[in-house]
């Protein structure tokens, strides 16, 4: 049973420290931010992450001006608490780190641009279908852990959690050029790696 | 006229609307008279579909709620 209709009531019952305000936050926001956690710093401790940020939501709350929905604005504390983390463990987030090495697709045009090595037929034609094979899935999983992390963050929020790229600028604190450029080459290689599979019948990554 | 290499380029932007409309028609354009690039299009919006369904955590237990609460509340 959920007793806050309304995001200002939540918020004003979270500042009361009421404890069915703390079950209704937890159940309407712990899903997202347990997964934007884990792909900025892997599963491992994506808990502890998220635990922490907690904790600073609540001693921000005060500060929250209304200028993004509640929830944004959770997230981006979930993402600072995971850079820091990130930078504590000496993980780099630089710009280069951030946006990661190009995919590689260039050489499969030739010089005037046009397909030499060109996409072979799959025999999924809808993500359904794709799915349908458990093989594939657990692969693109693998997959994802193994993304540069704001390339995984940014896809994260855009194909799983459906944010728009100005919310996920606001999130990871990127430009909406580089939130362009993670999802192009995070895209891609999901692209890469699904026709591998198709191709060969095995995972791209070990 | 853009090339195939700039529709694999610009192809993310255009499923995300954010590329110009003048860019969007060009591409529009190239698709219908290119078998390639249109399944190349095709193919990554089902990938980027599938990609939404990996992964997804659950809303936690009560059990796992009641020690979270705890922890805050303390």
């Amino acid at each position: 049973m959920t007793s806050y209709d309304t995001e200002s009531d939540l918020i004003e019952g979270l500042m009361r420290k009421d404890e069915q305000a703390f079950r209704d936050a937890i159940r309407q926001y712990h899903p997202s931010m347990i997964s934007l956690a884990r792909s900025l710093t892997g599963h491992a401790i994506a808990d502890e992450v998220v635990q922490e940020s907690w904790f600073s939501v609540l001693k921000a709350l005060p500060k929250f001006e209304g200028r993004s929905t509640f929830k944004t604005w959770v997230l981006r504390i979930v993402a600072n608490e995971a850079k820091t983390r990130l930078r504590k463990e000496n993980r780099q987030t630089s710009l280069e780190a951030m946006t990661g090495d190009d995919p590689e697709m260039a050489g499969r045009f030739d010089q005037n641009g046009f397909w030499i090595d060109q996409p072979i037929g799959w025999d999924a034609d809808s993500p359904d279908e794709l799915l349908s094979s458990g093989e594939l899935k657990e692969c693109m999983e693998r997959l994802l852990t193994t993304l540069p992390e704001q390339q995984c963050a940014t896809l994260n929020l855009r194909e799983q959690q459906g944010y728009s790229l100005a919310e996920i600028c606001n999130i990871l604190e990127v430009s909406e050029s580089n939130v362009r450029v993670l999802l192009h080459r995070a895209r891609t290689r999901m692209f890469k790696c699904v026709e591998h599979f198709q191709d060969t019948g095995e995972c791209c990554v070990d | 006229m853009i090339t195939c290499k700039q529709v694999y380029e610009t192809a993310s932007d255009y499923m995300d609307t954010s590329s110009s409309l003048t860019t969007r028609i060009w591409l529009r354009l190239h698709l219908m008279m290119c078998k390639h690039c249109r399944r190349y299009v095709h193919q990554l919006r089902i990938t980027s579909s599938a990609t939404a369904h990996l992964d997804k955590p659950k809303i936690p237990e009560d059990e796992e709620i009641d020690r979270l609460v705890n922890k805050l509340t303390r």
